[in-house]
């Protein structure tokens, strides 16, 4: 599980990483937070996460011809420098009481901006780093670290804004920004090369790299398979658990939030218990078919919240959900930075990212309509009976079937 | 049989599985099916116990 840390880089990279991902947590409550008391409006946290969301749809395919064009731990290096800038600025603002929401609209689409660059660049840079059969540890490690992070981050959070404020929150993120994009100094000075791709024999152009891109994923059916049918499962599973999930446990459990954040810790102590097995194994088998099943499982786990209000049953369905996920999200990478070319990696993981979020908002709109007309539990027995369905289909095409 | 004993037989026979998955003693595709099955049967016997229409 642990061996990917023995490579000295990756050590760097991976614990730079933890630390501003922890930075994260207590930038987004910390953020809430000051939303909520200076505007107190619901409307207004959601259109700053559709500013950030909608910059980085729009350049993430941008981003990965930047990513396959310019050594990626460059790119990850500026990106973290100029986030951990920009939330010190938020920082500085907020303790001269200058923030208004006005910034906060521009740095939250400047920082989906340049996480367009930098999230294609961390998952294309880990094959430059890892052997092959590292890469199963090192993708382990990260989903444990994103997940733990996640459970911790949020705590810890509340009391920073509690006892030292917003500002001291916010600065506290630029801060790990800045540790992380320290930690990524090793690697700038490791000659890490740069796969150059044949096509940049000849003049830089961006369309045509986004095309190429494109190109590569069409005429790989493994690849476009999987990334049209993650849309279509990923807009129902959000739907579903992002929408209606509040719904659900307030008027058909009749349980309150605290409930909510407990099925929510299942969920990651479930993706962390996989990580930890799956980072044992050097050499993942029967890739496509055991990725859809675990799939599969998810849409069964989604449609027996819908069934039943036993909450134990609930807690460990969740468990399992966070189980599926992470091992469908850990052969999924291992599987596109193994077999994708590395020259193309980054674009590929660019169209994957974008593929993947594309049709979420749908489904938080729909989830969200259909909550009202018929009620959370349908929606929950339907999303999860579509999202089971979407995984059989994949598994008709012999190119998934095939998949070791 | 009651909600509690239902749990506890599900957790046994996902624990079995998930032993005999980690030895390779069973396939991945062959032990994800019958969790797949034991989770409909567990999904649909709490509806039964505890159910939501």
């Amino acid at each position: 599980m642990w061996r990917a840390l023995n490579n000295r880089l990756f050590a760097f990279l991976w614990s730079g990483q933890t630390i501003s991902r922890l930075g994260d947590s207590f930038y987004r409550i910390a953020l809430s937070w000051w939303v909520l008391e200076k505007t107190g409006s619901a409307l207004a946290m959601g259109t700053i996460n559709i500013a950030s969301m909608i910059p980085m749809l729009l350049f993430m395919l941008f981003g990965g011809v930047i990513v396959d064009r310019l050594p990626r731990q460059w790119v990850m290096f500026w990106a973290d420098l100029l986030r951990g800038v920009m939330v010190a600025g938020v920082a500085i603002l907020a303790a001269l009481n200058l923030l208004t929401v006005w910034e906060i609209f521009i740095v939250s689409a400047l920082f989906g901006l340049v996480s367009s660059f930098f999230e294609p660049a961390y998952i294309a840079v880990f094959p430059q780093l890892n052997a092959k059969e590292d890469l199963p540890s090192a993708n382990s490690l990260t989903t444990v670290s994103r997940e733990i992070t996640g459970i911790v981050g949020p705590s810890v959070a509340a009391l920073l804004v509690a006892s030292g404020g917003t500002p001291v929150t916010f600065g506290l993120d630029a801060l790990s920004f800045f540790i992380s994009a320290g930690a990524l100094v090793p690697l700038l000075h490791a000659k890490i090369p740069l796969p150059l791709p044949p096509e940049t024999t000849s003049k830089p152009n961006v369309w045509e790299d986004i095309l190429v891109g494109l190109r590569t994923v069409l005429a790989s059916p493994w690849l476009w398979v999987t990334i049209s049918v993650a849309a279509l499962a990923n807009m129902m599973e959000a739907g579903a658990i992002s929408t209606s999930l509040p719904f659900l446990i307030k008027d058909a459990w009749h349980m309150d939030v605290k409930s909510m954040g407990f099925l929510y810790s299942a969920i990651s102590v479930g993706a962390v218990i996989t990580a930890l097995i799956m980072g044992h194994w050097k050499k993942l088998r029967k890739r496509g078919p055991v990725a859809f099943l675990a799939w599969f499982i998810i849409g069964l786990g989604i449609m027996v919240l819908g069934l039943q209000k036993n909450f134990v049953v609930s807690l460990i369905v969740a468990t399992i959900i966070g189980a599926g996920s992470t091992t469908f999200g850990l052969i999924w990478t291992n599987s596109m930075q193994e077999l994708v070319p590395p020259n193309l990696l980054g674009r590929v993981s660019s169209i994957d990212y974008l593929g993947s979020f594309a049709l979420i908002p749908i489904g938080y709109a729909v989830a969200g309509w259909a909550t009202d007309l018929y009620g959370p539990a349908v929606v929950f027995v339907v999303c999860g009976i579509l999202v089971s369905a979407f995984a059989l289909l994949a598994l008709v095409h012999p190119a998934i079937r095939r998949m070791d | 049989m009651d909600q509690k004993k239902l749990t506890y037989l599900f957790l046994g026979m996902g624990a079995v599985l998930a032993v005999l998955l980690i030895f390779n003693i069973i396939d991945p595709l062959i032990s994800g099916l019958i969790f797949a099955v034991l989770l409909v049967v567990y999904g649909l016997t709490s509806n039964k116990l505890s159910g939501l229409k």
